[in-house]
Parts: C-alpha cells; sequence; structure tokens
C-alpha cells in the first residue's frame, strides 16, 4: 500500500505495511530518529510527535491513520545551526540529561505553546505528563518550556520560579 | 466505577454472589457464549482491522502482554454490548487513568491521533469482532464527533 502524507512541511509517500506504527516509518524508512522507542505501549512518551498539530504516541498509531495528515518530528522544529525556540530553549537550560524522553517532551511543548504561548504552570505540567522523564531533570525541563514560552511571544502565566540567567559552562549536566 | 468495584473487593463471597446474580437477571444476554470472530470483522470493516492491528493490537490481541498477565480478553468489555457506542467511543478517544497512587488500568488517549471516522471504524469493527450484537445503528463517524465535544471540558 502506498499512501502520501506531509512530513516536516513536505510531501512524502509510505510503502508499506499499513499497520506499521508510525513511530517504525519515521525511523526505518524515512530516518528520522529524534522519535525514541520506549514501551510501544503508548505509555512513556519517549516516541510523541505531532500529527496535524496534537501530540500523539506513534508507536501505537498506524500509518494507515496518516493519509493526508501531517506529521512534524524534532527534526521539523529546527537544525543544529537554527535551532527553533523550544529546542533553544531545552539547550540552554541543559534540560537533557540522558536524553531520551526530550524529543517527546519538546514536541508536547512545541503542541501546547503553539495552541497557547501564555499557560498557566498547571497547564504546562498537564501537557507534558504523559511523557515520562526517570533522570529526573523535570525542573530543567519546565524551566526550558518557561524560556520558550517567552521566546514564542508569550510566557507562562505563573511561572513556579523566575526565568533565571542561563547556566553557564561550569554549571552544566556532564 | 473503579473505586465501587475495588471497595466491593472486601465484601464477604456470599453478597458478591448474590450481587452477581442480580446484575446478570439484568443483562439476558450477558449469558449468550462471545467468541473473537477476528476474520468475519476483517472481512466486515477491513479499515477498522488494519487500524486495530497498529494501535490496539500491541495490548489487547492475544499473546499480547497484557493478556499474559490474565487481564480480561475484549469480549468481556462491558461497553462493547452496550446499546449505543458512546462508551467505547469516549475510552478510544479519552484512553483510561489508573488511580492516583494505586495500580489500575492504564490506556493511553486516541483522541488527537485519530479522526472522527477511523474511530468510527475502530468501533464498529470492536462490535463485529468481540460481540454476536447487532451492529450498532446510526453514523458511527458522527457519533465520535459528539463525543469528542462532549468530553472535551
Amino acid at each position: 500500500v502506498s499512501l502520501a502524507l506531509t512530513l516536516n512541511g513536505r510531501p512524502r509517500t509510505f510503502d508499506g505495511e499499513p499497520s506499521t506504527p508510525l513511530l517504525y516509518a519515521l525511523r526505518n524508512d524515512f530516518e528520522l530518529n529524534a522519535a525514541k522507542f520506549g514501551c510501544g505501549l503508548g505509555q512513556c512518551g519517549a516516541c510523541t510527535v505531532l500529527v496535524d498539530g496534537r501530540a500523539v504516541f506513534s508507536c501505537v498509531l498506524p500509518m494507515a491513520a496518516l493519509a493526508g495528515r501531517s506529521v512534524r518530528t524534532a527534526e521539523g522544529l529546527g537544525a543544529p545551526d537554527r535551532p527553533g525556540p523550544v529546542q533553544a530553549a531545552f539547550e540552554q537550560e541543559q534540560a537533557a540529561q540522558c536524553g531520551y524522553c526530550i524529543p517527546g517532551m519538546m514536541m508536547r511543548a512545541q503542541a501546547l505553546l503553539e495552541r497557547n504561548n501564555r499557560p498557566t504552570e498547571t497547564e504546562v505540567r498537564e501537557a507534558l505528563s504523559p511523557s515520562l522523564c526517570r533522570c529526573g531533570t523535570h525542573m530543567r525541563i519546565l524551566r526550558a518550556v518557561r524560556r520558550a514560552a517567552l521566546a514564542m511571544g508569550g510566557g507562562v502565566r505563573d511561572p513556579a520560579e523566575p526565568l533565571g540567567s542561563i547556566p553557564t559552562a561550569s554549571e552544566r549536566l556532564p | 466505577m473503579g473505586p465501587v468495584t475495588h471497595e466491593l473487593a472486601a465484601a464477604p463471597e456470599a453478597d458478591v454472589r448474590a450481587i452477581s446474580v442480580y446484575i446478570v437477571s439484568l443483562m439476558p444476554r450477558s449469558s449468550e457464549p462471545t467468541a473473537d470472530q477476528e476474520q468475519a470483522a476483517e472481512r466486515s470493516h477491513p479499515q477498522g482491522a488494519v487500524l486495530f492491528a497498529g494501535a490496539c493490537a500491541t495490548c489487547h490481541s492475544p499473546g499480547a502482554s497484557m493478556m499474559n498477565e490474565g487481564r480480561p480478553d475484549l469480549t468481556l468489555g462491558t461497553p462493547l454490548h452496550e446499546a449505543n457506542p458512546r462508551d467505547t467511543i469516549q475510552i478510544i478517544l479519552q484512553g483510561l487513568r489508573s488511580p492516583t497512587g494505586r495500580s489500575g488500568p492504564t490506556m493511553p488517549a486516541y483522541a488527537g491521533a485519530f479522526t472522527d471516522a477511523q474511530i468510527g471504524e475502530i468501533a464498529a469493527y470492536l462490535r463485529a469482532r468481540y460481540t454476536r450484537d447487532a451492529p450498532w445503528s446510526g453514523d458511527l463517524a458522527r457519533e465520535a464527533g459528539a463525543a469528542r465535544r462532549e468530553g472535551l471540558s
């Protein structure tokens, strides 16, 4: 089966089993490796991407559901030399420790901030909650989302802590 | 409903049996045998079958990890046997969350993943595959759209 979709703004075609999960097509067919395989059950969020602007678990979403729809991955947020605001904020706040959950976290932040760039702290936490982080950099991730909201023309209404200065190299995680 | 069944776990067995007998008496069709009618459902709802295979089978198919843990088969899923598809559609849209601080069933929400038409296809497929009840009447895609609006607070 061949089906057409939009992937990171470009028209692409998928040829294969229509029940193939989007995550496998992204990584194996389109060679976009930002989305990660975590649990394969739609419970950990490492595979999160955007479909028509909404955050979804790509490990439990078959390609058959995506004909004519628009998929966005972390590769679509920017590039190393010109990162998007969410990517830049995550980097500035050094939000990644092992980094496995981070692409999913960024996609959830992107979906939220595109819809509402002036969220409350609770709305940020609810939007990110389907993605799990086992390293424990949650506070840095939240700082990054607050910074990204500001960069996207808004800001978190009731931040749990003020936006600090960007950590210097010596303060960064190894 | 979760807290109710949890609390009733501590009731005396005689009471549990009496309640069961009463509930079954209200559900005459529940005594009919049900079976997994996978092939017939795939023929009548090919699109639903493909979506199920890619989205649901990883937990709900024979041999899936959830099934190997002894969790109930979808033939026993009460919402699939109801007179209308609303509960089934809401569960697909919103998923299930286990109660805070306790273990319990978990299912991801598919509201962002599937279109109304796709939710309708899956609901029709589930009804055909896991029950011997008549197909749900009406336009299931339209039902999914209505359920989506209802589910938004």
